[in-house]
């Protein structure tokens, strides 16, 4: 290691008193150019860490230095992400310090003075709740500290079937320590966050780990009345991405600088090694290297050896571990000799080909960039400064940031004016004011505020590579399902299923089974209705067609039956999915995908979506039965297994048994017709005068139920594939039933030994199946 | 023979443009735009002939804008034309430009 060394700065400070300190330090530079300066050799070996850490007031230090004596201790960072989900609360009732206590950054000892405790402690009220609506998420990122703060709180909400909105609001400190801004930038749903103004309130123990760091953000104003919401920190990052690298064979690759490998930089830089990971990592973008670096041969480029557009679109597709067309928050990035336009040419984002655009980018090492000026005396540190700017550059166009002179052409994602004057990575060194020189006296190795602003705080989809398009909203979301999905987390596993090939005939039911299992390692407690009624949300989609909610025919109102689920334990339902009381969800031939949730144990859990396609009408004879399928009370009579009394659905499916023998949805008539007649049933009767109702009792017709039963369940299998496990199950007790009410135990025993045996090699749980096998005998 | 590059910069939008020196056409693009991730449009090398004087043309037919600068080699050999709103701004310059 070497000696201890530690630079600090304060950013602010840094470029406000830029000028004349470095002015002096520019003329020195220029000065000695020419007379060999005696510089001394960076270390490019120096792998300390960089530590971004907080001072009052927004302003911003970056310690870089080996860890840190023990007293004093680095201030406490706040910013970053923090994510509100359903149920976070209740938890343990930490006493916990303020962020105003705490100094927002600085050791509260510090001034000798010790904090003020101050208990803070999430609520579990209204408050904690409101964010938690059913199917809903919300994510704050706070950018208040840390390296180049740009004093900016913003967010994201969710909602499972109210779309999202991201809203961004410019914050000041207040005396109190709270950050408080109008909000003055919506994308999405107004509604969602209508309110004007937000203040939020950092609360958590500054030695405590971030993850016991809370926000507490209040919205207020507007015409929507005042709300609080809770947030827990989640990530220091404000966006993940993925980089990968391919160095062409003729070609030289530069993915690390020193900034004081040169001796024209401020004061302020750090004195270590930046990799692009870590160079764009301190400046809240969290980089992974996808582990598929290659080489790529020359001979891809041609007989000429230089690259076009599309030749690098090739390699790309070629040569990428991560390539595919469409959103996702990876680059590619390619170090190449020469470009067809030849030495002109320091690197592009080349990628403004196809649906999905801004996924690569390329290098090139024998351009302008690798020729220093003439007398210059550092030429190997500038030339290498000069590559890692251009790839730092290039890559900065795949997250859709401009040239800083150009931000406001286009289509920018919000009012800009062009920035001639950046000390940014997106202004080109020899196009600033004072020339190159000068702009690498003064550049600290960042972005512009607006472009930071636009990195950590744009809707996702402006920013990620392979979304928007190049140039466009300088700046495909994922949907708010996908949204909420990536932000629930907990014991509990939902999954949509059937137990057959997702494909339907036309004018089949589909029954799709709802489980939700405990994936942890300890025991939770759900209610045991957590499937039925209001705990489960559904959407059905058809393709091309917007997504329609389904909703239960019956709902459940009742006090929460607690039942544990233990480790790998699970609770099942059946869903009628091709209608709801808004509807027949599932009619039209074509593909559909349907999405579930379902709150249970104090989280919420979401389905990975279950893809369903429907046949073509096989026959004239099934299309001309549609009309009468597709009605509410055939959709109420299949849903619920059978009724006595909707005479008009139950004469249709007798047509169907009659028209359509062979098909599966007369093996649902024949069950709704037959389940009702195993056993005896009330139905409420009007008086014939209209006024009044009477309970009457309806026999049990055992002959007839058997017979429809028995057609219906006569390929066991084949009925399970359609009726579903349960539904079929439940079918298999009342044909037994029946059959015992015959005295007909032979063909009950048959029957039932027939569906357990079938049922067991489908998987079906096996206390089930005796629960089936048992129901007989006791009969 | 003297070669010159024009450079055709920031500004173009699927525009029609010319480059003539002393009347004869050089050049005739259609549907030129800028990419604004270097910021260019296209790039031309043109010859002239050694005796001069040769006042290089361009010309933007659908815009109805034409902008002349008269081409000297010692001055540079690299024009670089700019659209200023519907304006082509003509500047020279004795290096190439760079653009990344």
């Amino acid at each position: 290691m070497p000696s201890s060394r530690t630079t600090t700065h304060s950013a602010t400070q840094t470029r406000d008193d830029a000028d004349a300190g470095s002015a002096a330090a520019l003329q020195h530079y220029r000065s000695s150019r020419d007379s060999h300066a005696e510089v001394s050799a960076a270390d490019d070996d120096i792998a300390w860490d960089i530590m971004p850490v907080a001072a009052k007031s927004g302003s911003a230090t970056e310690a870089v230095t080996p860890p840190a004596p023990a007293f004093p201790f680095p201030p406490v960072r706040w910013s970053g992400i923090y994510r509100h989900s359903p149920f976070v609360w209740p938890l343990p009732p930490l006493p916990t310090v303020s962020a105003e206590a705490a100094g927002n950054g600085h050791h509260p000892d510090a001034s000798g003075i010790g904090p003020t405790p101050t208990v803070a402690t999430p609520p579990s009220g209204e408050h904690a709740t409101e964010a938690g609506f059913p199917f809903r998420s919300e994510e704050l990122r706070v950018d208040v500290d840390g390296l180049f703060p740009t004093m900016t709180v913003s967010g994201t909400v969710s909602g499972l079937f109210t779309g999202r909105l991201t809203w961004i609001a410019r914050v000041t400190r207040q005396p109190d320590g709270v950050y408080a801004g109008p909000i003055t930038y919506r994308d999405g749903i107004v509604a969602l966050r209508p309110q004007a103004n937000v203040s939020v309130t950092l609360h958590g123990l500054p030695f405590g780990p971030p993850s016991l760091h809370f926000a507490e953000a209040r919205f207020s104003g507007g015409p929507a009345p005042d709300v609080v919401v809770w947030y827990r920190f989640a990530q220091a990052n404000f966006r993940d991405v993925a980089f990968e690298y391919d160095t062409v064979s003729d070609a030289t690759s530069v993915t690390t600088y020193n900034p004081t490998s040169h001796p024209n930089h401020p004061p302020s830089v750090p004195n270590t090694t930046l990799s692009l990971e870590s160079a764009y990592a301190r400046l809240g973008i969290r980089v992974t290297r996808t582990g598929g670096d290659s080489i790529v041969p020359i001979a891809e480029a041609g007989a000429n050896t230089t690259w076009s557009d599309q030749e690098m679109h090739d390699a790309m597709e070629a040569h990428w571990s991560r390539w595919m067309d469409a959103p996702q928050w990876a680059v590619w990035v390619l170090f190449a000799r020469m470009h067809d336009m030849g030495p002109s040419l320091g690197g592009i984002m080349f990628d403004d080909i196809g649906p999905a655009q801004r996924q690569g980018c390329a290098i090139f090492s024998d351009s302008f960039i690798s020729q220093a000026p003439a007398g210059e005396a550092n030429p190997g540190p500038w030339v290498q400064r000069m590559k890692f700017w251009t790839a730092a550059h290039e890559i900065g166009h795949t997250f859709n940031l401009a040239h800083s002179w150009q931000e406001s052409l286009g289509t920018p994602w919000i009012p800009l004016l062009d920035e001639p004057a950046a000390l940014s990575y997106m202004n080109y060194p020899y196009r600033y004011p004072a020339g190159l020189d000068a702009f690498f006296s003064l550049f600290e190795f960042t972005f512009s505020t607006n472009e930071l602003l636009f990195l950590r705080h744009a809707p996702e989809r402006f920013v990620e590579q392979g979304a928007e398009l190049w140039f466009v909203n300088h700046g495909f979301e994922d949907d708010a399902f996908e949204q909420v999905r990536k932000n629930s987390s907990g014991p509990l596993e939902l999954a949509a299923r059937v137990h057959r090939a997702p494909r339907y005939e036309f004018l089949e039911p589909v029954v799709m089974e709802l489980r939700l299992k405990n994936t942890s390692s300890t025991a939770c407690t759900i209610d045991a209705n957590a499937l039925a009624g209001n705990g489960v949300a559904i959407v059905v989609q058809k393709e091309g067609a917007p997504p329609r909610r389904w909703l239960p025919f019956k709902g459940i109102c009742a006090a929460p039956q607690p039942k544990v689920l233990q480790p790998g334990e699970a609770i099942y339902a059946p869903v009628f999915l091709s209608a709801s009381t808004s509807g027949w969800l599932v009619s039209d031939p074509g593909t559909y995908r349907i999405y579930a949730a379902a709150q249970a144990g104090g989280s919420m859990a979401l389905s990975a979506p279950l893809q369903i396609t429907v046949d073509r009408p096989a026959s004239s004879e099934a299309e001309q039965m549609a009309g009468d399928v597709f009605t509410r009370q055939v959709a109420h009579t299949l849903a619920f297994g059978g009724s006595r009394v909707l005479t008009g659905a139950n004469d249709t499916l007798r047509e169907v048994i009659g028209r359509l023998p062979s098909s599966r949805l007369a093996t649902h008539a024949r069950a709704a017709l037959g389940a009702p007649l195993a056993e005896a049933g009330k139905v409420l009767v009007l008086a014939p005068s209209g006024e009044g109702e009477t309970i009457a009792l309806r026999d049990a017709r055992p002959q007839e139920a058997s017979t429809l039963l028995g057609e219906s369940l006569g390929d066991f299998s084949a009925a399970a594939d359609s009726l579903g496990h349960i539904g079929v199950t439940s079918y298999a007790r009342k044909l037994a039933t029946a059959l015992g009410e015959e005295g007909n135990t032979e063909a009950q025993r048959a029957f039932v030994s027939n569906a357990a045996d079938t049922l067991a090699s489908r998987g079906v749980l096996p206390e089930v199946v005796q629960d089936l096998q048992q129901s007989a005998s006791s009969d | 023979m003297q070669k010159f590059s024009v450079y055709l910069e920031n500004g173009f939008d699927h525009d029609h443009v010319t480059l003539a020196v002393d009347d004869q056409l050089l050049a005739d693009q259609s549907d030129l735009s800028t990419r604004y991730q270097i910021g260019l449009a296209h790039k031309v090398d043109i010859t002239v002939p050694d005796a001069g004087p040769n006042v290089l043309r361009v010309g933007l037919p659908d815009r109805g804008r034409t902008a002349e600068v008269a081409l000297d080699a010692a001055s540079g050999r690299h024009i670089r034309v700019n659209l200023v709103g519907d304006e082509p701004v003509i500047d020279v310059d004795p290096d190439p430009p760079r653009f990344a």
